[in-house]
Formats: structure tokens, C-alpha cells, sequence
């Protein structure tokens, strides 16, 4: 009868052990998840970028400037490597995207525009997509580093050497804004 | 009333506030402690109807006094398990087809891509999935003019989100969200499951109290009648009124811990709702909104209101708070709920109305009136007009090379460079190129008066079909509640004065007035299939005259009709909505 006891502890640290592993996994797995829907969500935006350009070029021709800069920012976007660029770029992206939809303003016949708010109304969608999915990417991170540090589940971190996720940050509070529509 | 408001947003501010992670930690421990309570109490009142159904039996109508009345463990242990029992079937029994079930109840529909509004509604599900990263969650719209919001799922991880046709015409984007976050927020914590798990455990009881009038041979009141073998008949007035009562006893209480239970989902819900949004304010001020209009009463059964984002019935119990009025309600009163939210975003109450009355105003204000566009056209030296597209057409010197002016702007161009009146010159020719071939309906519809191509065009965001010429509209039959709902379009003095002229004259006697631009042409035909169209009222409430085709589905308005339902409707719906709370 004494020879059951330590066994059937061991046998429930082991199912413990398994279960902690397995949340961690989880846990990792959903981070990377969300790690690659921020990816998914940015190209998206690329890719509609230049029907919105397309749009406002066949009503706005003044604004060349403006719709150059756009254009511009998106390259500059797609083509960067690196967090901290990348970062920079889409900074610059959202500052020249609000500028465009600042100039839209003086235009009733685009607001009017069907297709136009139909692109307005998607890359506002995916704006929120993108801090959504960044926000979401966050919260499993910090999810994880718990899992990670809080004892005692921090044994089986080290044990099988679970490394804390980073958190994406932002230099500037502003990009998390969306460009404003208002309906 | 008022002043107690303002105290409460004020105290807000000086008291510790909770942020979201520490109201979800809050509730989430709460709301398991209750469902435990819930469990247990099913099981103890089990016991309790076997002790009453032995008291019955032993002491009332047999006299079998050596029978204790007490269990033993081992008897406790049998009728708690066969108590589960009884629940694990009704489960297993629910679960199929349920989702269908309240879809089929409640008449949801998917949204339709070709509705902006519809499309805006689809965008914040799919952006609430990313911040819950939930999956499987499908959008559904209630044809309801009601504002109101719900959420299902199964435990096959399918879920749905349903919102009305009433909530997507008021509530802007963000406020949207925040009532999509919290219905998201239902389904990550799994308040689906709880909820069925809990309604089948007293469903058994419900089950029970259905039986008990056959069971007893009468209805509930009447005394059971016994006969013995020698044929003597004893009647036992009592039995059945104890049996009802302690059934009775038992499923209120139930009850009431249930509601208790849904009203700190309710709570987890709206907490939750911020961690996805982090914006306590959009639901805030949605729930304000919403506090102040038709929740869906006589559309939604009691069955299903605990799903609603607010309670569809509104009884003076949801909005009084007490601990007695509290105590019936499936939801918190929306005030609490507002305040909740209101403290973490540290915004008082005022501020809150201020933003809704203001973003109102703003509303107004940029409701557009329709132009009906007509231009200054130079001839021989000197602007002439101005002119509608409909005399443009008319005059044979008008070229794309003439100048023209569109009333109200400053500018002036050449009429080719004009995309309506491009149009004009291209339907002059002897064979004219059909402009929106690849219109969705798959083929090019003629306005049934001009003959007319008809222009695809965005009304009140709903997908119609418009003659430039005439004004008139066509429009698909189910998609019209949608235009009735949203209140986007202005109306000039003039077309209000109107639809004052129809009222008062509907009243007296059932005779039409005329609209300018309307005739009294016996049929129009269908554009689609080309048969005659059916001419008759819009409704007996609304005397309007439009043609119909039975076949295609689709109405035509002329002129002014639709704007003129439209204001109508609106005038008859300002009557409904609740007055200041």
C-alpha cells in the first residue's frame, strides 16, 4: 500500500509536466500564428493601395504630389528588410495614406464614389487588422512570458528551453490610429 | 435621477479603478464560483423532490411509516449520478443543430457583399477574430428594425455573430465594434457552452413539471385519485399540490441562480470586450444608444433573450437597480454596464452624452441631399439652362465638344468629359454599347418608363439600380427593409413638405395625390423579364403605389416614391423609440 503513494504522485507531476508542456507549446505556436498574420494583414494593405491611387488619380489629377508620395511609401514598405525599417516604413506609409484622405475631403464627387468608399471602407478594415493583429500577437506573447517565468511552470521552460517572446512596439503612438473616416 | 447619474460618474473618478485584467479576473472567478453553486444545487434538488416524492408516497398515501425518509451515502451517491445522468442526455440531445435551429428562429441571414453597410459589419467580425483569434465565426444579420446584437455556438467550435438591421443603421464604426467585441468576448470565454450545459440541467426540471399532470391523471390542482383492488377510491388532495409546489421552489431558484450566472457573463462579456477593442468607449456609447431604442421585443422569444447583447424585453426591472430587480433580470442593468465601461476609460457620464449628441449633430448635418444634377451649357456665346439630363438629350446641338457647367460648382468643361453626360452621346449611337455589362445581375436592365439603361448605384448603401432620366428606382424586394432602416439621406424642405401634403390627405380619404414626374400609365413592364408589373400599395400602412414583379422580386419606385416612404417610415418610427431614460 505504501509503494502506491509515490507512485501515483510522480504519476501526477507527470501528467502536470505534460499538461504545462503542452501549454506552453500551444501558447508558442499561437504567438508564431499571430506573428504571421501581421504579415498576411500588411500585404493585404499593399495590395490595395494602388486601386485606392487608381481611384482618386481619375478625380483628383492636382493631387499628383500626394498620390506620388503614396506610391512611394508603399515601395518603400514592401521593400524593407529588417523590424526597425520596416517599422519606419509603415510609419511613413500611414502619414502619407492620412495626408491622401485629408486632400479626399475637397473632393464630393470621389466621397460619393462607390468604389472609392468601398476602398476607403477595406483600408480602414485593414488598418484595424494590422494593431488588431499586432495587439493580438502581444497579448500571447505576454501570455507565454507568464507561462515562461511563473512558477512552477518555469521548470518546464527551462527544461526544454522556452525562449520569451518580444513584444512589438511601436516608436510612435500615432500609427496605431487608423486614418479617420467618417460616415 | 439625473443627479444620481452624475454622482456615480463622478465617484468614478475618485475610487480605485479596475482595469480590464483585473474586472475579467474578477468575474471569471465569480461567475465559476456560481456555476458551481448551480451544480451543486441541482443535485441537492434532486434529493430534495426523491425526499418529497417519498413523503408522498410513505406517509401521505401509504402508511408505510418503517420507511425512512432519509438516504443513506450510498442512496445519495445513486440519485446525484443519475441526476447528471438525466442532464448528460438532455446535453447530448441538444447538442445538433442548434446553431440552425436559432438561425431558423430568428430569421438571420448572411450578409450581403453588395451592402456597405453589410460589408462594414462583415470587416469587424473578421477583425475581432484576429484580436480573440477565434475562428470560425460567421456573421449573420437579423431583418429587424430592433437594435440589438447576438451571439451562438456549438460545441463543434462553429459559432455566429448576429446583429440587426436596425443596430448597423445607428451605431457608427467604432460602436459597431465594440458590440461585435463583446459578442466575440461570449464566444472565447465560452459562454455558449456554459449556457448549454446549464439549460440542460434544468430543462430536466421543466421536463418534469410538463409530466406531472398525466403522471397525477388531472391537472395541477386537481387531487390524485387512488384505486385500490377492492375498487374503494381514496383521494389524496394534497399530493399533487406538494409535488407541483416543490417543483415549483426547486426551478425558480434555479432560476434565479441561472440569471445570476448570465448577468456575470454579462460583466466578463464587456470586459473582455475591451481587451479586444482596448476602446471601452465604442461599446459604452453603443449600449447608451441602444438603451434608448426598441430592443426587439415581440421579436425575440424569451427562449433566446439571454444570447442578446442587451435584454430585448424592457421591463422596468432592467432598468431599476435594487437587489430585488436584480435578481430577475438575465442582464445587468445597461447603467452598471455603462459605468463599468465609463471607469475604465475614466470618461464621465456627461462627456459620453456630449460625444453622442454632437457625433448626432454631425450626422445630420452631412446627411446628403440628393442633387439632381442639371448643367449651364454655352451655346452661340451665352450660358443657357440649366438644364436636365433629360433636355440635354433633347437638343440636337448638343455635342461632346460643348461647354458645360454643372449647377453649384465653379468649374466648366467640356460635356465629354462629364461621365454622365459621356453616357448621353454613347446612347445616341445607332448601336450602343451596353455600359455596365458586367453588372452583377448579369445582364444590362432598362428603366420600365425612359427605356433607359438603368445605373448601378449605392442608395442608403444598399445595392440599386437607378435611371439617370427619370429618378425612378429599382430596387430587389427583400433589400428595401435595409434602405427603411438607415437614415444616411437628407430630404429638401420640399419633398418634407410633401409627405406632410400625403399625410394629411392619406387620413382623410384613401385618395392618391400625384408626385410631380408620376403619370397614370396602366402598366409598366418588368426590365428583367419583360412581363407586366403589378401596381398596387406598398402596404396598407403606407399608401404608396409601386410596381411590382412577382416573379424577379424586384419593386419600382418612380420618382419620389422611395424618398417619400422613406420619410414616412422615419415619421412613424420617431414615435416608437423610447424618450429619455
Amino acid at each position: 500500500m505504501a509503494g502506491w503513494i509515490p507512485m501515483i504522485i510522480i504519476g501526477l507531476i507527470a501528467l502536470w509536466a505534460v499538461f504545462a508542456y503542452n501549454r506552453l507549446i500551444g501558447f508558442r505556436n499561437q504567438m508564431k500564428n499571430a506573428w504571421s498574420q501581421i504579415d498576411v494583414q500588411l500585404k493585404r494593405r499593399y495590395d490595395l493601395i494602388p486601386n485606392l491611387v487608381n481611384t482618386v488619380k481619375g478625380y483628383a489629377q492636382h493631387e499628383r504630389a500626394t498620390l506620388e508620395n503614396v506610391t512611394k511609401a508603399r515601395q518603400q514598405a514592401v521593400d524593407a528588410s529588417g523590424v526597425a525599417d520596416q517599422a519606419k516604413a509603415e510609419n511613413f506609409l500611414s502619414q502619407t495614406l492620412r495626408s491622401l484622405f485629408a486632400v479626399v475631403e475637397n473632393y464630393p464627387d470621389l466621397k460619393a464614389n462607390r468604389n472609392f468608399l468601398e476602398l476607403q471602407e477595406q483600408l480602414t478594415s485593414t488598418e484595424n487588422r494590422v494593431s488588431f493583429a499586432r495587439q493580438f500577437y502581444n497579448d500571447t506573447t505576454l501570455k507565454l512570458n507568464n507561462q515562461i517565468e511563473k512558477a512552477p511552470s518555469n521548470v518546464i521552460a527551462r527544461m526544454f528551453s522556452f525562449h520569451q517572446g518580444e513584444f512589438f512596439e511601436l516608436e510612435e503612438t500615432t500609427q496605431r490610429e487608423a486614418p479617420k473616416v467618417k460616415f | 435621477m439625473k443627479g444620481e447619474m452624475n454622482r456615480m460618474g463622478e465617484v468614478g473618478e475618485r475610487i480605485h479603478v479596475l482595469t480590464f485584467p483585473e474586472l475579467q479576473a474578477k468575474r471569471r472567478q465569480k461567475s465559476i464560483l456560481i456555476f458551481f453553486i448551480l451544480s451543486a444545487y441541482y443535485i441537492a434538488s434532486f434529493l430534495f423532490l426523491t425526499w418529497v416524492v417519498k413523503l408522498i408516497l410513505f406517509r401521505m398515501m401509504f402508511n408505510l411509516t418503517w420507511i425512512p425518509l432519509w438516504f443513506t451515502p450510498k442512496q445519495a451517491l445513486v440519485i446525484s449520478l443519475s441526476a447528471l445522468g438525466f442532464a448528460g442526455l438532455h446535453w447530448a440531445f441538444s447538442i445538433p443543430s442548434a446553431l440552425q435551429k436559432i438561425e431558423n428562429a430568428l430569421r438571420a441571414q448572411p450578409p450581403d457583399p453588395r451592402d456597405r453597410y453589410h460589408r462594414v459589419f462583415q470587416n469587424t467580425v473578421e477583425e475581432m477574430m484576429i484580436s480573440s483569434g477565434m475562428k470560425n465565426v460567421r456573421p449573420v444579420i437579423l431583418p429587424s428594425l430592433s437594435v440589438n446584437a447576438f451571439a451562438a455556438g456549438d460545441m463543434r467550435g462553429k459559432a455566429m455573430i448576429g446583429v440587426t438591421e436596425g443596430l448597423l443603421a445607428r451605431l457608427d464604426r467604432s460602436q459597431l465594434q465594440g458590440v461585435v467585441a463583446h459578442e466575440m468576448a461570449h464566444i472565447a470565454e465560452g459562454d455558449h457552452i456554459i449556457n448549454t450545459i446549464v439549460c440542460s440541467l434544468f430543462a430536466v426540471f421543466a421536463q418534469l413539471i410538463e409530466m406531472t399532470p398525466s403522471m397525477m391523471g388531472g391537472g395541477a390542482g386537481i387531487p390524485v385519485r387512488v384505486r385500490s383492488l377492492r375498487g374503494r377510491v381514496t383521494v389524496y388532495p394534497f399530493a399533487v399540490i406538494i409535488w407541483t409546489g416543490a417543483l415549483w421552489v426547486v426551478k425558480m431558484g434555479g432560476l434565479l441562480l441561472k440569471m445570476a450566472l448570465s448577468r456575470e457573463r454579462e460583466y466578463l462579456a464587456d470586459a473582455t470586450a475591451v481587451q479586444l477593442t482596448r476602446n471601452p468607449l465604442g461599446l459604452a456609447e453603443a449600449l447608451y444608444k441602444i438603451s434608448r431604442s426598441w430592443r426587439g421585443k415581440g421579436f425575440v422569444s424569451d427562449e433566446l433573450a439571454p444570447l442578446f447583447l442587451v435584454n430585448p424585453e424592457e421591463k422596468w426591472l432592467d432598468e431599476k437597480e435594487g437587489k430585488v430587480a436584480d435578481l430577475f433580470s438575465t442582464h445587468p442593468p445597461i447603467r452598471k454596464r455603462i459605468f463599468a465601461l465609463l471607469n475604465q476609460a475614466r470618461t464621465p457620464l456627461s462627456a459620453l452624452r456630449k460625444t453622442i449628441e454632437e457625433a448626432q449633430e454631425r450626422r445630420e448635418a452631412a446627411k446628403e441631399i440628393e442633387k439632381i444634377p442639371r448643367w449651364m451649357v454655352y451655346r452661340e456665346g451665352k450660358w443657357e439652362g440649366p438644364f436636365g439630363i433629360g433636355e440635354l438629350t433633347g437638343f440636337n446641338w448638343f455635342s461632346p465638344a460643348t461647354w458645360v457647367s454643372q449647377e453649384g460648382n465653379e468649374g466648366f468643361q467640356k460635356a465629354s468629359e462629364e461621365p454622365l453626360l459621356t453616357s448621353l452621346f454613347q446612347s445616341r449611337l445607332p448601336s450602343a454599347p451596353p455600359l455596365s455589362k458586367f453588372s452583377p445581375e448579369g445582364q444590362s436592365l432598362c428603366c420600365p418608363r425612359c427605356k433607359q439603361e438603368l445605373r448601378v448605384s449605392d442608395y442608403e448603401g444598399v445595392y440599386v439600380l437607378r435611371c439617370i432620366f427619370c429618378r425612378g428606382t429599382l430596387v430587389r424586394n427583400e433589400r428595401l427593409p435595409r434602405i427603411l432602416a438607415r437614415e444616411e439621406k437628407g430630404f429638401t424642405p420640399e419633398q418634407r413638405k410633401w409627405a406632410g401634403q400625403w399625410e394629411s390627405r392619406e387620413h382623410r380619404r384613401l385618395k392618391r395625390p400625384t408626385l410631380p414626374g408620376q403619370d397614370e400609365d396602366s402598366h409598366l413592364l418588368c426590365p428583367k423579364c419583360q412581363q407586366k408589373m403589378f401596381r398596387n400599395f406598398y402596404s396598407y400602412q403606407y399608401f404608396i403605389l409601386v410596381d411590382r414583379c412577382r416573379r424577379c422580386n424586384w419593386i419600382w419606385f418612380d420618382s419620389e416614391e422611395l424618398s417619400l416612404l422613406q420619410m414616412l417610415v422615419e415619421k412613424s418610427r420617431s414615435h416608437e423609440s423610447i424618450t429619455n431614460p
